[in-house]
């Protein structure tokens, strides 16, 4: 059983970064503060079934760190 | 009506995305003797220093530990990187939007190697806390942290994005306010410490005054008249509603952040150096060494300089004047108007960095004075990027609502 959850742990950490990483954000970062364009961003399709993905690995992340800590 | 539920909306996603970036320092990394470790740190200055920017999370590692630093890192160095390689330098200013596209991406890479380094580094130094160390847990815990920091990262960004302020600065913000509870109750509460109340007081008052100074300075605008040639055959006095706002301080509260990220790194140093000469130096850079606050105040200056560098180019504005049909009175379009801009931003920017400097100087005068302890952890650093955040995370608020108010005006 701890097997199967350390690999399931491993599959969605790297899943969960690897999608964080593909993200192009809009947003400039750090860099440029104060730029006036971050108010009109149109957000593309990919973008958003993206942004469900990470949603959904950084949910089972959180969820399958708590349970090997508890353990 | 719907403007102002889209602002709530924006508003409620914020603090959603910072009550969720908090939760994840309390999941702990698997495998830590988690209470020795807790125990053993407490006193340590590194670990207190690391948790102003993660919010405490350094000391009980959480998943969350390392928090936006590799981020804020990784753009300084990106930062400096544009202006010295050329070719990043063409990406930033003339690719236009797809190329500051590009320079955020290897920005996020960067954070990325950064953060596995940093946690490499960590799995390896808490060993002593460990149960069963070994490759599979150094592994296990590097994942875990840098995937908290990648977390984090994202967070900041869809802050920035979908929610309100800026989400890199709003993420410091919360860690450095969830710090001051503790904070206070080291400094004032310890049974060594007499006149607690007398001292209380005056450590409000030197509060409240350096948060009135900071507010000046970040606020503080030097307005050049300008005149355009649409008003010239009206009359012969300059309209004093046109104007070109020069901010004191124009990279508000980044180059603070900034500096005081950079000065953990000495003492990050110190950690993984055994030689006792470079060690001693070292520590002189170190928060109770003697060139701490000669390093920081260089610092806050370079940094301010830079910025100011970035955010504002007399050349643009000097175009820009060009195009509109306006000029600065006296003083010749082109050449002449770049110069005059230069030199009054190289003096705005000295005494807008002195300025920031001063006010991160007084926690360590009354210190000295009042004999007041563990005041500089909060006092230099966090008091400025506070106020700094709040003033900023406000008027985007503002303009948001202005630029909404158009928005349905034109439709």
């Amino acid at each position: 059983m701890e097997q199967i959850l350390k690999f399931l742990w491993y599959i969605s950490t790297i899943i969960l970064v690897f999608s964080i990483l593909i993200h192009n954000p809009k947003s400039e970062g750090l860099g440029t503060i104060g730029s006036q364009n971050q108010f009109f961003s149109n957000t593309r399709s990919t973008e958003n079934t993206l942004n469900k993905v990470t949603w959904l690995f950084l949910a089972l992340f959180l969820l399958f760190t708590t349970i090997l800590a508890i353990n | 009506m719907s403007q102002k539920s889209d602002l709530r909306n924006r508003i409620k996603f914020t603090l959603l995305l910072l009550v969720l970036a908090r939760l994840g320092i309390f999941i702990p990394v698997p495998g830590i003797d988690h209470d020795a470790f807790y125990a053993s740190v407490e006193k340590n200055t590194l670990v207190n220093f690391l948790n102003i920017f993660s919010g405490g999370g350094f000391s009980t590692i959480g998943i969350f530990a390392l928090g936006i630093v590799p981020y804020i890192n990784s753009s300084i160095v990106m930062q400096l990187l544009t202006k010295i390689i050329p070719d990043l330098e063409k990406l930033q200013k003339e690719e236009g939007e797809l190329g500051r596209q590009k320079i955020t991406q290897i920005t996020r890479y960067l954070a990325l190697g950064w953060a596995t380094l940093q946690s490499g580094a960590i799995s390896i130094w808490v060993k002593p806390y460990v149960f069963n160390w070994n490759f599979t847990f150094v592994c296990e815990s590097v994942l875990a942290l840098t995937a908290g920091s990648m977390i984090i990262m994202w967070l900041s960004e869809l802050i920035t994005e979908k929610g309100i302020g800026n989400g890199a600065s709003l993420l410091i913000f919360q860690n450095i306010v969830s710090g001051l509870p503790k904070n206070f109750t080291q400094s004032f509460f310890d049974a060594n410490y007499s006149n607690t109340s007398i001292k209380f007081g005056l450590f409000i008052v030197i509060f409240l005054l350096m948060i009135i100074i900071t507010i000046f300075v970040q606020e503080g605008t030097r307005r050049i008249k300008i005149i355009s040639a649409r008003q010239l055959g009206k009359s012969s006095i300059l309209d004093p509603n046109s104007y070109l706002p020069l901010k004191l301080n124009q990279g508000g509260v980044m180059p603070i952040v900034f500096a005081s990220a950079s000065m953990a790194l000495p003492a990050y140093l110190t950690q993984l150096t055994q030689n006792t000469f470079l060690l001693q130096v070292l520590y002189l850079f170190c928060p109770n060494g003697s060139l701490y606050l000669v390093l920081y105040s260089v610092l806050i200056l370079f940094f301010s300089y830079f910025y100011t560098s970035i955010v504002m180019n007399p050349e643009d504005i000097a175009t820009n004047l060009k195009k509109m049909g306006a000029s600065i009175p006296n003083i010749r379009p082109g050449q002449a108007t770049i110069d005059y801009l230069q030199v009054i931003l190289n003096r705005l920017t000295f005494l807008g960095a002195t300025f920031l400097f001063t006010v991160a100087l007084i926690p360590f005068i009354i210190e000295k004075v009042a004999q007041i302890q563990n005041l500089r952890g909060l006092g230099a650093t966090s008091l400025l990027i506070l106020v700094g955040v709040a003033i900023d995370t406000a008027k985007q608020i503002q303009t948001y609502v202005i630029s909404k108010k158009y928005d349905s005006m034109t439709k």
